[in-house]
């Protein structure tokens, strides 16, 4: 099958497959396209071979967002981002009702470990979470540098544990993953 | 399993015909090819393969990689077999069907 407009919609089709069907789908059409072309029986191959992928689409796409598994992981993830916010204010709130001041590196030193469970625990939950927890802290630590930035009001050296706390949760799933003996 | 997945919608309950019909020789190209002879529905091959991924996530069918051949570019075959689950949900709607037409002019079974 060297034909170019096969060979692109074979490609496009196959992008709607998951890896571990592909070789049987476009196999069976390679199939049925050589019985077709050896038969010369019924439409041309090329047009039934080309209707066959463009009818394949919808389908193909509706069972893959059926199958998608990301859904469940962004919202574990985002259940982990909001639980680390709600976690930093139930902290700073218990920090100004002391009666004596506490220094910033105290506050961090109870909430980074919180975090990096919080990061483990979603990590247990769901496979990859951590990795898109530990994405969405940076980006919001990145915003905020954007926003110092913008305001001349910069304070790196404080949000710069904030970065390395970000890359310690994705460290947190990238290791986790890698322990588990069904990891693929 | 919950209730939903226990049932089988029309294009499922054709799909896992062609399969119990084909036994061995079960594949998707061949499942196609079934359909359009015996039912004469044509299906696209990609909701053949929905409805296969479909019925094998409810337990329905259960499918084993073939062997390569050369008119196949040298791609293996995904075979599929109705597990005894499939045939008791095909058993399952033949009774519903069977119920709900009965006593109805013009469409009892044989007549």
């Amino acid at each position: 099958m060297k034909n170019l407009k096969l060979s692109v919609a074979t490609w496009i089709l196959s992008r709607f497959v998951p890896a571990s069907s592909r070789e049987a789908l476009i196999g069976d059409l390679t199939e049925e396209h050589a019985r077709l072309t050896r038969t010369g029986r019924r439409d041309a191959p090329l047009g039934w071979y080309l209707r066959h992928i463009c009818a394949s689409i919808p389908p193909l796409a509706w069972a893959g967002l059926a199958r998608a598994t990301w859904p469940t992981t962004l919202g574990v993830a985002l259940a982990a981002f909001f639980l680390t916010v709600l976690t930093q204010t139930l902290i700073q709130w218990a920090v100004r009702s002391l009666p004596v001041k506490i220094d910033d590196s105290v506050a961090m030193a109870v909430f980074f470990p919180i975090v990096l469970l919080i990061g483990y625990l979603a990590e247990r939950i769901r496979r990859r979470t951590s990795i898109v927890f530990g994405a969405l802290l940076l980006l919001t630590i990145a915003a905020m540098t954007a926003w110092d930035w913008n305001t001349g009001n910069v304070h790196i050296q404080r949000q710069l544990p904030w970065y390395f706390l970000g890359l310690a949760v994705i460290f947190i799933g990238v290791a986790t993953n890698r322990r588990r003996p069904s990891a693929r | 399993m919950n209730k939903r997945d226990e049932s089988l919608g029309s294009v499922e309950h054709i799909v896992l015909l062609a399969v119990m019909r084909l036994g061995k020789d079960a594949y998707g190209i061949t499942v196609l090819r079934e359909i359009e002879s015996i039912a004469g529905r044509n299906l696209s091959i990609g909701t053949v393969y929905a409805t296969l991924w479909r019925l094998e996530s409810k337990g329905f069918v259960k499918s084993s990689p073939g062997e390569p051949t050369a008119e196949r570019g040298g791609r293996a075959k995904r075979y599929f077999r109705a597990t005894a689950d499939g045939k008791n949900a095909v058993l399952r709607t033949h009774e519903s069907i069977l119920k709900l037409s009965s006593g109805l002019k013009g469409l009892e079974v044989g007549k």
